[in-house]
């Protein structure tokens, strides 16, 4: 049994994989903590980040199972992981157009208050100069 | 078993048409994210989303016996997007932290 580096940690990488995942799902919950206590605050994409790390977390745990022979590959067939992967890779999609958007509309109303306050300033000004 | 490997084949290139699109899309807010302090963490998750592209791209060449060498990388990917989604979630608590002190 003897095995390079490479292939031996991408045997054993579903694993630790599978370790970071939940690290990166316990962060995200502490992170949606925070904002419980803070309405102000915008992480609505970070909600889609958490159900596709749930997915993830699940797709990881599979194939953990499988790696131990927990589990046979007919119980749990291939196609499966891609449908995981379809509904990850579409969460990512849904999380950034929420992101563009919300950008998006935080520069246009930051645009339109700076305008105001220049308009707003102008017209002091030309006030002190009429005086 | 045909079409078994029919609907995976369509599944995997849709997948991987997806995080191609969502890798592009990740990228436009790469100039924002480097003028607004609020959005540090971003640029970390657009690392994540061009990473899950390419772990996406090895499947499909793996799947589709196109470049069977670089197997390996399907799982040794995946542990890289972890630790650059594990630096931006920890960037946005920061950034949440900082802006419910403010």
């Amino acid at each position: 049994m003897v095995c390079s580096f490479i292939p031996c940690v991408s045997k054993i990488a579903p694993l630790y994989n599978l370790a970071f995942s939940i690290i990166a799902f316990g962060l995200l919950i502490a992170l949606i903590s925070i904002k419980m206590k803070n309405k102000r605050v915008f992480i609505k994409p970070w909600y889609y980040l958490l159900s596709a790390i749930s997915i993830f977390i699940l797709e990881e745990l599979i194939t953990a199972l499988k790696f131990f022979n927990i589990i046979s590959e007919t119980a749990i067939p291939r196609w499966f992981n891609a449908v995981f992967e379809l509904i990850m890779v579409t969460l990512f999609i849904y999380m950034l157009f929420v992101q563009i958007n919300h950008v998006t509309n935080k520069y246009k109303t930051d645009a339109v208050n700076c305008k105001a306050k220049r308009e707003v300033n102008k017209s002091k000004g030309r006030n002190k100069g009429n005086k | 078993m045909v079409e078994v490997l029919f609907y995976i084949g369509v599944l995997q290139l849709t997948v991987v048409f997806l995080a191609i699109a969502a890798g592009l899309i990740s990228l436009t807010l790469f100039r924002v994210s480097h003028q607004n302090k609020e959005l540090s963490a971003w640029k970390s998750l657009m690392v994540v989303v061009v990473l899950f592209a390419l772990v996406e791209v090895v499947g499909f060449l793996d799947a589709f016996n196109i470049w069977r060498e670089i197997n390996y990388m399907r799982h040794i990917i995946p542990s890289f997007v972890l630790i650059f989604l594990i630096i931006a979630i920890i960037k946005q608590i920061a950034v949440t932290k900082e802006q419910r002190c403010s």
